[in-house]
């Protein structure tokens, strides 16, 4: 089932944020940034980033700050900026398990043999 | 000519094969014209070959949910589109189709276009299902008129047009089952299937879509022969008939009869004393005789017309259908049943102002009359002895 909070973040999602997290940006900007970045590894779809950005709107977690013609710009909001960090911090810990996830097995290995 | 037409060799509702045979006719050099999608046929422009992505992405109006776009926001989404350089091709059925040159995705995210679709499909479904309830209920309120137009018009080649016409209310079934599956599997987090293989079922399509074509032009034709100012194709007033009837006429149960109808009676009721005699071998009726005199002296109005409708038809079952049907205004029009005899099926009765309504059959012959004493001359006895007298006639 597709998710339907902003409690955890899609890939698309994170990346949108953390590209607003460094400065104002447009759509085509947006697309641009995470593309460059992540050496075209992670790329959004127009219709993809859209949507996203409308969800973010209705969330307040982005703001509109002009409109030139067919340009949009936005910028993150404190509450935008909240999620992000939170979703960062989650995704650290994951990372961080994953790296203890060898000492953990060791460790147990080695319980396992005092107990004899 | 710098334009070529195609017959669009899949269903409409199938979009994702419509992507994929759109696709493969811009790796031929032909690039579909903008507004260039109909129902039926696409119109290309010819060009140079090229790799090219179609993609059909809701349209913002069906869209019922919290993803609802104004009007504001769907221009904003199809500037922004054009911005990331996806061309708008138009509106086809509740999509708009855009265009990227070489390989491109619109959605990259199935989380995130899952639902969008999802909602789309559903609002389609309810669309399509509103729309089948329309066609039942059409159907069955017209349903006698339609039954007895079709015989009347009549031809097999008519009757079969109108079998694959009827076949169009089950390509929107088969739509509507489509939009379901789809919807259930985006329901349950399957991406949905971009490009899907044209090929499968495009013979069957393309003459299935051209017979129903041809099938339907053939009915509306039909019907509007049947319709035509003189009530119908090859129709003649009834005086003007060389041939004498093999039957009773009103005239010869009733010789002063005079064949006077109002201005607002033929207006409505073009088929009014005329005749009809087809020597066309698949038309199903020979002879259709449509009689109503009124005298001098009645009031001009359907209940003082007598009149007598005589089929001679080319099969019986045409002729059991047509005594059916006629069965039922006999019955609605005359409640006191009157007992007559020599023919295969009679139904006759006398209402309460004493006109006999009869049909019968006899063989491939129905003949369905009703005998208003009002009409009869003086002396002339407007009875079940004169019903008798016709069916007896009728050989």
């Amino acid at each position: 089932m597709p998710r339907k909070s902003m409690q955890i973040l899609t890939d698309s999602m994170f990346y949108i944020l953390m590209a607003l997290s460094v400065k104002e940006l447009c759509g085509q900007d947006i697309t641009d940034v995470i593309a460059s970045l992540t050496d075209r590894r992670i790329e959004i779809g127009p219709a993809t980033l859209y949507t996203l950005l409308s969800k973010f709107l209705k969330e307040g977690m982005i703001e509109e700050v002009s409109v030139q013609g067919r340009k949009r710009t936005y910028r993150i909001t404190e509450y935008g900026l909240e999620v992000y960090q939170a979703e960062k911090e989650r995704l650290a810990m994951c990372l961080k398990d994953a790296e203890r996830i060898a000492d953990y097995e060791r460790k147990k290995e080695a319980d396992s043999l005092s107990f004899i | 000519m710098n334009e070529k037409k195609k017959l669009i060799p899949c269903p409409s509702y199938d979009i994702a094969a419509i992507e994929s045979w759109l696709k493969d006719m811009a790796a031929e050099g032909l690039l579909l014209k903008e507004n260039g999608l109909g129902n039926l046929i696409a119109v290309f422009e010819k060009g140079e070959a090229k790799t090219m992505t179609y993609r059909f992405e809701p349209s913002a109006y069906i869209l019922r949910s919290d993803e609802v776009l104004d009007e504001a926001n769907r221009l904003a989404k199809n500037d922004f589109l054009e911005e990331a350089g996806w061309k708008n091709l138009g509106i086809y059925r509740s999509y708009i189709l855009y265009c990227h040159e070489g390989n491109a995705e619109l959605h990259t995210e199935s989380e995130i276009e899952a639902p969008l679709r999802y909602e789309a499909a559903r609002a389609r479904s309810i669309a399509m299902l509103e729309t089948l309830v329309w066609v039942v209920l059409i159907v069955s309120v017209f349903y006698r008129r339609c039954m007895s137009l079709l015989i009347q018009t009549g031809s097999v080649i008519l009757l079969i047009a109108a079998v694959f016409a009827v076949l169009s209310v089950f390509s929107g079934i088969a739509e509507c089952v489509r939009l379901y599956v789809s919807s259930s599997r985006l329901e349950k987090g399957i991406p949905f299937e971009h490009e899907k293989d044209w090929k499968k079922h495009s013979r069957f399509y393309r003459a299935f879509r051209i017979v129903r074509l041809i099938a339907v032009g053939i009915a509306c034709a039909a019907v509007f022969a049947s319709l035509g100012d003189e009530g119908g194709a090859g129709r003649i007033h009834i005086s003007e008939c060389q041939e004498d009837p093999p039957f009773l006429t009103v005239q010869d149960l009733d010789p002063q009869a005079e064949y006077k109808v109002d201005t607002w009676l033929e207006e409505f009721h073009p088929r009014i004393n005329t005749v009809r005699r087809w020597s066309d071998p698949l038309s199903i009726d020979n002879w259709i005789w449509q009689e109503i005199s009124t005298l001098d002296t009645a009031d001009h109005h359907w209940s003082a017309a007598m009149n007598i409708t005589y089929y001679d038809t080319e099969y019986e079952f045409v002729s059991k259908q047509l005594f059916k049907e006629y069965e039922r205004d006999v019955k609605m029009n005359a409640d006191e049943p009157i007992t007559l005899s020599g023919a295969d099926e009679i139904t006759a009765a006398v209402n309460q102002d004493g006109f006999i309504h009869l049909v019968f059959r006899k063989g491939k012959k129905t003949v369905y009359a009703s005998l208003n004493v009002a009409n009869a001359a003086e002396g002339i006895d407007m009875t079940a002895e004169a019903a008798q007298r016709l069916i007896d006639s009728v050989h």
